[in-house]
């Protein structure tokens, strides 16, 4: 089978060499954004794939696999249709950047029960730190595929992966309440 | 990357609450139609590119796309249907990145007008950072040091851990942005932020608030003072900026672990302390430090005390540089 590096390299003079792509990777991608815009997540598949498409001639190997390319991408994407959104008077409310899709982030963890004190200790990190983690988390990158998604070197990814995790640590720590599972519940 | 790195990067997930936050990940799969539907639309897109039929037609509620037009613009543009010429631009168009605009402004990217002012101002095309970076290890006392050579360009960010290959580290080839609070700057757009500090700081935070900007403000400053190729008065007034975040503190004559002299500011953010030492006549960073800001910070098996190290990343050199290795 064809890696997804030959398939794309192959698309430049074979468009069908494409097409497999989408099949390989609109699984992840579509998580990607339904995690992120739920209401808007089938739309944006088909946009990150057309500006993938037209892109194509610009991926090079050496840049790294195709899937953080593909992320990178999907993450362009999200944040054009974020900035073109009517916000929820709340995120207005609270001065969040537009582009940010934390507001949606967080209705989800608030869905999933997550802690309010996690989701409180998240909202405090810098938004570079929460996008890192949720890229490790949710779109099980490598710290650094999510640092070339989110566009800060390798390093810098590493360093502010251990000081988001320190802080979560910090806050959620023995003395927060655990469940009989041993998660916080 | 070392191996205790790796290991490090394999535990990034290990705090109380992980498992439920990435349950919380958890999403239906894409519907058959919804994936079907993008595939459609990339046939559509090569088919227009070879000129073999009609573009793709689009539901109402389907907007089109088309990669040399920002979206929002294009949304307001064409709200139904996708002509066959839209597509053919998609699949012609040379730009792709958030900048990306119709005809008239082809070519006018932040990358593409990189050439030209490099020409206009003789400026290198890279920038190059040379770290040794040191970190806590969680598991044990045992130290973690690394170094790493970063060049930064218009277009992409490579680097090299150690002794280790020259790696590319981002993929954005329509331009790298430096990442302040939310926002976003390229590198031809540094010489157009405001050097007022009141006006800065305003560009730099946007809309964010409270003590998120702040932090994010000082690493996102911290980021350009260290990875940019921002001219002295930009430095000299980011460095205004950073004085000026509610708590910051400064402390002049310090040294950082080699010796150099410098001004520092520090910041508490959270259980941490961050200090960030700069050369005032250059306004070039030499280090940022991270520590425990009080007694009791849990680091693994560890309780550490007030002043403890937590990370340390040293500038050993920064500047211009006209070549970088290739990957």
């Amino acid at each position: 089978m064809a890696t997804d590096e030959e398939l794309l390299a192959r698309s430049g003079t074979d468009a069908s060499a494409f097409e497999p792509l989408v099949e390989r990777h609109s699984r992840a991608l579509h998580g990607y954004f339904a995690r992120r815009a739920p209401g808007a997540a089938d739309d944006l598949l088909a946009e990150a794939w057309l500006r993938a498409y037209a892109g194509r001639g610009t991926y090079d190997a050496a840049r790294g696999p195709v899937r953080a390319w593909l992320f990178g991408v999907a993450r362009n994407v999200l944040a054009a249709h974020w900035r073109g959104q009517e916000r929820p008077a709340a995120a207005v409310l609270a001065g969040e950047a537009s582009s940010d899709p934390w507001h949606a982030v967080d209705r989800r963890l608030d869905a999933a029960a997550v802690a309010p004190l996690m989701r409180r200790t998240l909202a405090e990190l810098p938004s570079v730190e929460r996008e890192l983690l949720l890229l490790i988390a949710w779109e099980q990158l490598s710290p650094t595929e999510a640092a070339a998604v989110v566009g800060v070197p390798a390093g810098t990814a590493r360093s502010r992966l251990h000081r988001a995790r320190t802080r979560l640590r910090a806050a959620l720590g023995p003395s927060a309440p655990l469940s009989l599972t041993g998660d916080l519940v | 990357m070392t191996g205790q790195q790796d290991m490090n990067d394999r535990n990034l997930l290990d705090f109380p609450g992980a498992r439920r936050l990435k349950a919380a990940g958890k999403v239906a799969p894409p519907s058959a139609d919804a994936v079907a539907a993008a595939l459609a639309a990339v046939r559509s897109a090569a088919g227009a590119a070879e000129g073999n039929g009609p573009a793709v037609e689009y539901e109402l509620e389907r907007e089109p796309v088309a990669a040399v037009v920002p979206l929002r613009s294009w949304r307001r543009r064409l709200p139904v249907l996708a002509s066959a010429a839209a597509v053919v631009a998609v699949v012609a168009g040379v730009a792709f990145g958030p900048w990306s605009d119709s005809g008239e402004a082809r070519g006018s990217s932040p990358a593409a007008q990189g050439s030209a002012a490099q020409e206009r101002t003789g400026t290198a095309p890279y920038w190059k950072v040379q770290t040794r970076q040191w970190s806590r290890t969680s598991e044990s006392r045992q130290k973690d040091e690394s170094y790493e050579t970063v060049w930064r360009s218009r277009s992409d960010t490579r680097g090299q851990s150690g002794d280790g290959p020259v790696q590319y580290y981002t993929q954005d080839v329509a331009g790298v942005p430096y990442t302040i609070c939310n926002n976003r700057i390229y590198w031809d757009q540094l010489d157009k932020l405001p050097t007022d500090p009141a006006e800065l700081r305003a560009r730099l935070v946007g809309k964010e608030t409270g003590e998120e900007a702040d932090e994010g403000l000082f690493l996102g400053i911290e980021e350009l003072l260290a990875g940019s190729p921002a001219e002295p008065r930009l430095r000299a007034a980011l460095f205004e900026v950073l004085t000026r975040i509610p708590g910051a503190r400064v402390t002049e004559h310090v040294k950082d672990s080699t010796g150099r002299a410098g001004t520092a500011v520090d910041l508490d953010a959270g259980t941490w302390r961050e200090r960030l030492i700069i050369d005032t006549g250059t306004f070039h960073a030499l280090e940022l430090v991270n520590t425990a800001r009080n007694d009791g910070l849990k680091w693994g098996k560890q309780e550490l005390r007030a002043g403890d190290l937590l990370m340390r990343t040293t500038y050993l050199s920064v500047g211009p540089a006209w070549e970088a290795p290739r990957p």
